[in-house]
């Protein structure tokens, strides 16, 4: 039980790197093959030849939202287990099943990390320094850095270590159990209070006394709302934005 | 401290953090909101840092990496405008952000370049496998990082050794209302960003 524990949490360390030999050929292939390679050493212990075959199965392409990756690691890691032990079959399904899972599992968690809670994290970062600030309170700015932060890395972490104990205990199983989470209300949730967030953390710096111009700021902020998404993303209104600044200028119409 | 030991400093904190972006982790670590005020602190203006930072952030956060997309560098974007505008880069502020969207432009390139040659970590572990040699993956995953980290360093040290200077000597002889453009761009960045992350976050919830 402790030496699975141990396999886990190795796993789950070794997950950290996934991304590490990203490419466009195999995409996250060469890390998978290093964080399952501790599970794949225990499983087939003596026989080199299949431990040899099962690490080159692994490095095949592979691409999955880097927290969900943990629960397909530890289902593979624990069909791979079953296959050296004596159910030869299950090495091509782990094959099948890690493809499988990585893809069904990566476009929901790719909207709850990266369209939910990273917005909710980086909003509630600016939110705190700009509430900090305008309080007189000290360290502002590493305040919001760590509030983000931890709002973030907590459940992201958390997902992918369970994911990884889940999956070797479980296999197959742990999938289906992922699956009824209520994944759409969380994003959805999320999603709404970050929006919130980002109101309360731009009324907030409006009323800090370094900013300037604070109509045209509410102004800009009302814009990126309403043309941001018709005009093909922020960074096209901001340069509309500049543009209009040097012909101001050119005109004579500022100070 | 000389300029170029402050440059190689700054682009050598910067090479660290965008491993979080782009290899371990991602811990959030290499986003803007951490890596403005954290460059901006260790080289003197921390505001300026912040508020470059929450420009960028408010800029990039709608981006999402699927299926590894990248089309700007957030966090060299934000590093090199933050030390850019401190008093060791002595830029304005609108000019080290128009400088940050330029160095974030060009390292997602040089990003995509290293993600088509990577695939021959991979093929040297299989062929150390069918040659019954042990398949070394961590000194490939090391080696990936390697490379990852020292292209980074050596892009950062390049615009803040080279570039950031250059630019701080051509910046007053720019026309007036091409400043005040700038301005303009920098200033409205971050209200325009959050405005569109509301919007589009309302939307898809």
């Amino acid at each position: 039980m402790s030496g699975g524990a141990a396999l886990g949490r190795g796993i789950a360390f070794r997950s950290l790197l996934l991304q590490a030999g990203f490419g466009d050929e195999r995409r996250q292939g060469l890390g998978f093959a290093w964080a399952i390679d501790p599970a794949l050493a225990a499983a087939y212990g003596g026989d080199a030849a299949g431990l040899s075959a099962a690490r080159a199965r692994h490095l095949a392409p592979f691409n999955a939202q880097p927290y969900a990756a943990g629960l397909v690691l530890g289902v593979t890691a624990a069909l791979e287990a079953r296959a050296a032990a004596g159910e030869p079959a299950l090495a091509s399904r782990a094959a099948a099943v890690k493809a499988s899972f990585g893809a069904a599992l990566s476009g929901s968690a790719d909207a709850l990390f990266w369209g939910a809670l990273r917005p909710l994290a980086g909003a509630l970062a600016v939110f705190t320094a700009a509430a900090c600030w305008r309080l007189g309170l000290p360290h502002a700015c590493a305040a919001g850095a760590v509030l983000g932060l931890l709002a973030f890395n907590a459940p992201a972490v958390a997902a992918r270590v369970l994911g990884v104990e889940r999956g070797l205990a479980q296999g197959e199983a742990a999938a289906a159990d992922a699956a009824g989470l209520p994944v759409q209300e969380w994003i959805r949730g999320l999603r709404r209070a970050a929006a919130a967030l980002i109101v309360l953390a731009a009324w907030t710096a409006l009323g800090l006394p370094q900013i300037p111009m604070r109509v045209l700021a509410a102004a800009a902020f009302a814009a990126g709302a309403a043309f941001s998404f018709y005009c093909g993303g922020p960074l096209r209104l901001v340069a509309a934005a500049g543009a209009a600044g040097a012909v101001a200028a050119a005109a004579g119409w500022t100070s | 401290m000389t300029a170029l030991a402050c440059g190689a400093a700054g682009a050598g904190a910067l090479a660290l953090l965008e491993l979080d972006a782009a290899a371990v982790g991602p811990f959030l670590l290499s986003r803007p909101f951490v890596v403005g005020p954290l460059v901006g602190w260790a080289f003197g203006d921390l505001w300026a840092g912040a508020a470059l930072g929450a420009a960028f952030e408010a800029l990039t956060l709608e981006e999402l990496p699927l299926g590894g997309r990248l089309d700007l560098s957030a966090p060299v974007a934000a590093g090199v405008a933050a030390f850019l505008a401190s008093p060791r880069g002595g830029l304005p502020a609108e000019a080290a952000f128009l400088a940050g969207l330029g160095a974030g432009w060009a390292h997602a390139r040089l990003e995509r370049a290293l993600r088509r040659g990577r695939g021959a970590h991979a093929r040297r572990v299989e062929a150390a496998l069918a040659a019954g040699r042990p398949p070394r993956l961590g000194a490939e995953i090391f080696a990936a990082l390697t490379l990852q980290a020292a292209a980074t360093f050596g892009l950062s040290l390049a615009v803040l050794a080279a570039g950031g200077p250059l630019l701080a000597r051509l910046w007053p002889a720019v026309p007036e209302f091409l400043r005040a453009g700038a301005r303009t761009a920098f200033l409205a960045a971050p209200w325009i960003g959050g405005g569109s992350l509301v919007a589009s976050l309302w939307r898809r919830s």
